[in-house]
């Protein structure tokens, strides 16, 4: 209930938060949060950081004041406390007022009414006396029917000595085949008065039976309930996860257990969270179930609880072979991984467990193998995946050389047949021109030759021209000189005949068109004629014509 | 990586389609040698990639091994 107290705190101070700043409170920190705080009351930052919706940004935003809430409340009760403790003193020093000499003397007796009285003696059986152990045997129970169970407890060696017990349904789920007439048990109880009969009973929370035998027999039945129940059945059970790294390892840190299991675990990198538990003793059920439970609430979870603790006699064995301690273990989110004691001790924690092996050694060995088989998958992956991209590349490299080899054989093909079909040409053309000159020369050798003879024949024709022209020119010489001579003569023989000189005498020559007329009748009327006298001419016109 | 690979797949494809081009007969030398360029450079870029790819992965297998060697 003092949870209960700090959580009320803690969400008044968070829904005021919220009022003041317009948040919805869940937005702020939720309600489990609150309530993880509450129960474990951290008192550091990583205390905080290991609890369920606390991360980073909260504890920046929210921490030093939740811290400052939990360290007022802690303040404030242990006042109450050291307030109970005045009350307890004051009880003390009434029940034995002889041990404080100096303080009886000016001790006054304070006066309590009947209420705080038994309240006193509550606070000091739950509070101060807490959880006794008592041993005797049972007597008749009743009310079982009604899911509880009253019943006296007696004192062995002296069976008129008893105490009234009663054991609650939480008990007796747990307990509750411990529970017959004349079992001799041990009985862990808290005592109280009850306000409205002033009785004093001892209310039972755990039942135990003595002896090994009567454990045995108690081991079988559980173990018996547990398998109808179908906590070993092993559609249950989980495997361990794939990859092991995280581990929260319950067992105590003084034990041998945690030394075997972490030499033969190997150098995996693991992160180990340690659970330092009671292994053995009043504390050790309670202590594995609250760890296998802190476990499952940190914020990142564990990868898997390892659950260990070394081989001892049947009474070291309890807690792990508790309902509750199987309970846990098979609640829990996370697989659980045991290895309890020796090869042949079998426990209900081992049966209720996710994997369980005989001993600490054979768990580490586990999850080093685990480690291995999946180190030797990865390496077989790789290789795998190392090989399919090197297939890959050939391929890819073997189609583009394929595709280029082709292109370049594609072009070459090309430019041969282009080549071929030039040469072809080329030949063609060549033998054409080849032809072509052949008959050239034909023609102009042919030319030639005529050539030559015409060159022959003109030379003959200019060497006749030339003696031809030679005799012209000479005959031509021989007939200059004659007709000259002839001229000459004829010149002397015509100046006597000259008709200027008969012109002179007064005769006239007639001239029509340049020639001399000889007669009349060359003549017309109305004709223009030239008339030449010996001292000059004149143009006449004919007026009239008559002939002889 | 993907999409490098994808631009590798669709240069290849041209380069199949080139060389297709290439095998037809009526192209005339001028087009032929134009298509062989172009293929020529895509092969080069395509060899290219590849190698690149190899490179990365050799890079990629040596530091896999340096990390799986640790223990």
């Amino acid at each position: 209930m003092k949870n209960r107290e700090i959580f009320e705190k803690l969400r008044n101070w968070r829904n005021a938060l919220a009022a003041s700043s317009g948040m919805a409170p869940y937005r702020i920190l939720s309600n489990n949060a609150l309530e993880l705080v509450a129960k474990n009351l951290p008192k550091s930052k990583d205390d905080f950081l290991r609890l369920k919706g606390w991360g980073e940004k909260n504890f920046n935003r929210y921490g030093n004041e939740v811290l400052d809430i939990i360290k007022e409340y802690q303040q404030k009760s242990n006042q109450d406390d050291l307030a109970s403790r005045g009350i307890c003193d004051v009880f003390d020093n009434l029940q034995s007022p002889s041990k404080e000499d100096q303080a009886i003397s000016n001790f006054e007796s304070p006066i309590f009414s009947v209420k705080e009285f038994m309240e006193i003696v509550n606070d000091i059986f739950q509070n101060k006396l807490g959880k006794i152990k008592i041993k005797g045997e049972l007597g008749q129970i009743s009310g079982r029917e009604k899911g509880y169970a009253f019943f006296d407890f007696f004192d062995k060696e002296n069976q008129e000595i008893k105490i009234s017990c009663f054991a609650s349904a939480t008990t007796l789920r747990y307990y509750g085949d411990f529970l017959k007439e004349g079992n001799e048990v041990v009985i862990e109880a808290i005592g109280s008065l009850y306000f409205k009969t002033g009785r004093f009973s001892l209310n039972v929370l755990k039942i135990e039976p003595i002896g090994e035998g009567a454990w045995k027999i108690a081991f079988e039945k559980l173990k018996t309930k547990l398998e109808k129940a179908g906590y070993f059945s092993p559609e249950r059970k989980r495997t361990a996860p794939f990859f092991i790294e995280k581990i929260g390892l319950i067992t105590s840190k003084d034990g041998a257990a945690i030394n075997d299991f972490i030499r033969n675990l190997g150098n995996g990198g693991y992160e180990i969270f340690l659970e330092n538990v009671f292994v053995e003793g009043d504390q050790a059920e309670e202590s594995i179930i609250e760890a296998i439970k802190r476990l499952n609430q940190m914020k990142k979870l564990p990868d898997v609880i390892v659950l260990i603790r070394g081989g001892g006699g049947w009474e070291s064995f309890k807690a792990f072979n508790s309902e509750k301690v199987a309970e846990a273990i098979v609640s829990s989110r996370v697989p659980i991984i045991s290895g309890i004691g020796h090869e042949k001790d079998v426990t209900i924690a081992g049966l209720s467990a996710d994997l369980n092996f005989s001993t600490p050694t054979a768990a580490a060995d586990f999850l080093k193998n685990h480690r291995m088989e999946l180190k030797s998958k990865i390496t077989g992956l790789k290789e795998r995946l190392e090989n399919d991209f090197q297939l890959l590349f050939l391929e890819h490299n073997n189609k583009i050389r394929d595709l280029s080899f082709k292109m370049e054989k594609s072009l070459a093909e090309k430019i041969n047949r282009i080549e071929y079909n030039l040469g072809f040409l080329s030949e063609k053309i060549q033998k054409l021109i080849e032809r072509m000159f052949f008959q050239l020369n034909q023609v102009t050798e042919g030319f030639e030759i005529k050539f030559k003879w015409f060159g022959i024949f003109l030379d003959r024709e200019m060497e006749i021209l030339q003696k031809n022209q030679e005799r012209l020119l000479s005959k031509l010489e021989d007939h200059l000189s004659v007709f000259e001579n002839k001229l000459l003569l004829f010149e002397s023989k015509l100046d006597g005949i000259n008709p200027k000189r008969i012109l002179k005498k007064g005769y006239s020559v007639i001239f029509k068109n340049g020639k001399a007329v000889k007669s009349v009748k060359e003549i017309k009327k109305d004709q223009l004629v030239k008339a030449e006298f010996f001292d000059g001419k004149a143009v006449l016109r004919t007026e009239e014509i008559y002939f002889d | 990586m993907k999409e490098s690979g994808q631009e590798l797949k669709g240069d290849f494809e041209k380069l199949k389609e080139i060389v297709a081009k290439l095998d037809n007969a009526d192209l005339d030398l001028d087009e032929s040698l134009r298509y062989f360029e172009e293929g020529a450079e895509l092969a080069k870029k395509c060899f290219g990639k590849l190698k690149e790819a190899k490179n990365r992965f050799e890079k990629i297998k040596i530091s896999m091994e340096e990390n799986s060697l640790e223990d």
